[in-house]
């Protein structure tokens, strides 16, 4: 899936209301004023909305920054 | 709108739009809400307003309530009772009834210090309390309902009058609780509502911001073939028209008469518009038996083969009200489309194809008119607009136009700080557009401040004549700032009541009444899209211009150079 980099800037740019030059591989909550704990729920809705997956708990913690969200898509996506 | 991404990307185009509205939104919640922040925006944005949305922490409802700043703003209270205590929905039941008095006793207590802290704000909106999203599948009514039962019922005596309640059991009945209630999302972290939930619920309360933003609606136009009736007239004979409500095909069309004369008893004025030939819409007015809006209800019949958007514009210029608090429904897609074309500012129905998709939809006509205070004075208001045009008849007997207002015997009565009026005097703030140079909106609380407060003097009127009595149609509102200067802050009039000079004798009134605690005063016209009537009002009546800009004039008078004209003698002055 060559374009879930693409979709997850977007949707991030969306959900934390910033242009999507503002996000790169190492972007995380410390970098977005919008990206905290209600962020991150918002983030893990729209995600799943759009992917069409569900996140467990445990997962959710891991989501640091925006490399760690793609390798986790991509896992997910590809099994 | 499918979906949260869906919504956002939609957000994302609004927000480059400029919108000539605000609202200052605060949500105060015990569970969390945090998603509704696009939903109301979108909605606020359709309706051309910006929401400035805020939170209050999480599940600190009274404590938020009482530190932060609630003036001017809009406050939406999701108080959910299931976590009034962590998982109270399945520990309810096994509560002694002491301990279950002492939970209702405090919760009851928070309500009311709640209500207490939100007297300033704009307008509250709260939920009722609700137990279905835990007790929908339950055959018997367990402690928790029981429970939002009698705190429903003590807001319903405690609660001010002005707090707007919403029943959010009808945001899950719409579309079931499949897609309106997360209970996974609950158990995580708190979150109980879905998409649905708070598409809905925006759905139910913005009615409130268009009215809190002075977009009320006041005309209800409606077309008459396939719309007030079943059939086509000029085609079917009046004899094969269909609005019998005792059978199935008469029924939604009896109901939509009803529908309407229901709003016509709230003060909504009535007009037909149709193409149509004007003397066959007339016999069936006069004549048909199955007929239930009557042709006394009416204020206006537009029935002719002109455009419908030039008949309204005509309308509106008739009545003197704006085209923009039109409502229009018609069954006819290209007469629908031609007048959000021709007119885009008339809100436009279409009457669905289906009768009982027609039946169900018509109970969403109220939510045009929604105000945030209903008053007696709008029941009356058909009879004065039907006043109007007699007058007008009356005015062509004269040659002059002083002998013609002499003849009516006006009489112009004030009254001064008047509690009584406070609903209808921040009603007119809410509701005036064009006769309002500052174009102030207040809410009830607001207005309270002022009529109890010695820095202020509310001047409310009402106009008399022989051909009626107008009810209070005028408001002055006078803010003393410094000892011996005081300014206006709100001069407003209805329109109905323009053309008989009553504007310049009551504005002489109010300054003599003015003069006798200050020296100087100061007036201001500011620029509204509506007010370009009153751009020189002050210039008339003498003010001194002290600066011009794009968003307005400031004037100033001082005490020596007032003195009453006397030029209107033929209006009787009372005070009450």
């Amino acid at each position: 899936m060559p374009n879930i980099e693409e979709k997850l800037k977007e949707i991030m740019a969306l959900v934390f209301d910033v242009p999507t030059t503002d996000i790169n591989e190492d972007t995380g909550p410390d970098d977005l004023d919008n990206w905290d704990s209600i962020g991150t729920i918002n983030l893990i809705t729209a995600l799943e909305e759009e992917f069409d997956i569900e996140f467990e708990d445990e997962e959710i913690l891991d989501l640091l920054n925006f490399q760690l969200i793609k390798i986790n898509l991509e896992e997910k996506l590809e099994v | 709108m499918n979906s949260y991404l869906e919504l956002l990307k939609a957000n994302a185009q609004l927000k480059k739009e400029q919108q000539p509205h605000t609202v200052d939104l605060l949500v105060l919640n015990n569970i969390t809400t945090n998603p509704i922040k696009e939903y109301l925006k979108y909605s606020c944005a359709v309706h051309k307003i910006r929401a400035e949305v805020a939170f209050g922490d999480y599940d600190n409802i009274v404590q938020n309530a009482q530190d932060l700043n609630v003036e001017h703003k809009t406050v939406l209270i999701f108080w959910e009772i299931a976590n009034c205590l962590h998982g109270l929905e399945y520990k309810i039941d096994t509560f002694t009834d002491e301990h279950l008095d002492a939970l209702e006793q405090k919760i009851q207590h928070e309500l009311k210090l709640t209500f207490d802290a939100l007297s300033k704000a704009s307008l509250v909106i709260m939920n009722r309390f609700t137990a279905l999203p835990f007790t929908f599948l339950q055959t018997q009514n367990g402690a928790l309902e029981a429970l939002a039962g009698r705190l429903n019922h003590f807001c319903e005596q405690y609660a001010p009058s002005s707090i707007k309640w919403i029943n959010t059991d009808k945001c899950m009945v719409q579309s079931g609780i499949d897609k309106t209630i997360d209970y996974k999302g609950y158990l995580k972290n708190k979150l109980l509502y879905k998409h649905d939930f708070y598409w809905n619920y925006v759905q139910l309360v913005q009615p409130y911001f268009n009215a809190l933003t002075g977009q009320v609606n006041k005309l209800l136009a409606l077309d008459c073939d396939n719309t007030l009736w079943k059939g086509i007239l000029g085609e079917d004979g009046d004899d094969n028209i269909g609005m019998d409500e005792n059978e199935y095909k008469g029924q939604p069309f009896a109901a939509a008469q009803y529908r309407a004369m229901g709003l016509g008893k709230k003060g909504v004025l009535l007009a037909l518009a149709s193409k149509n030939n004007a003397a066959d819409v007339d016999a069936v007015l006069s004549d048909h038996l199955d007929l239930s809006l009557k042709e006394d209800q009416l204020v206006a019949k537009k029935v002719n083969w002109e455009p419908k958007g030039e008949n309204l514009k005509k309308l509106a210029e008739q009545l003197n009200i704006g085209i923009d608090s039109f409502v229009f429904v018609d069954d006819s897609d290209f007469e629908v489309q031609m007048m959000r074309d021709q007119v885009p500012s008339v809100t436009t129905i279409q009457v669905p194809k289906n009768a009982v998709q027609y039946y169900i939809d018509q109970q969403e006509w109220s939510n045009y008119f929604i105000q945030l205070n209903e008053s007696e004075e709008d029941a009356k208001k058909l009879e004065q607009y039907k006043q109007n045009v007699e007058r007008a008849n009356a005015e062509t007997k004269f040659e002059d136009f002083a002998g013609f207002l002499e003849s009516l015997d006006l009489e112009l009565t004030i009254h001064i700080n008047d509690a009584q009026l406070i609903s209808r005097m921040a009603q007119m703030t809410q509701k005036t557009n064009q006769f309002n140079l500052t174009t102030q909106r207040y809410t009830e609380s607001q207005i309270e401040h002022f009529v109890n407060n010695a820095d202020y003097d509310c001047f409310a009127f009402s106009v008399k004549d022989k051909f009626g009595d107008s009810g209070i149609t005028g408001l002055c509102i006078i803010h003393h700032t410094e000892e011996n200067i005081a300014s206006i802050d709100t001069l407003l009039m209805s329109c109905r009541i323009l053309g008989r000079n009553i504007e310049y004798q009551f504005l002489e009134e109010v300054l003599s009444q003015v003069f006798k605690k200050t020296e100087f005063l100061k007036a201001q016209y500011k620029v509204s899209k509506k007010n370009a009537q009153v751009v020189d009002f002050y210039d008339k009546i003498h003010f001194e211009l002290i600066e011009e800009s794009e968003a307005g004039k400031s004037y100033a008078m001082k005490k020596p150079s007032f003195a009453a004209t006397n030029a209107y003698n033929y209006i009787k002055v009372n005070y009450a």
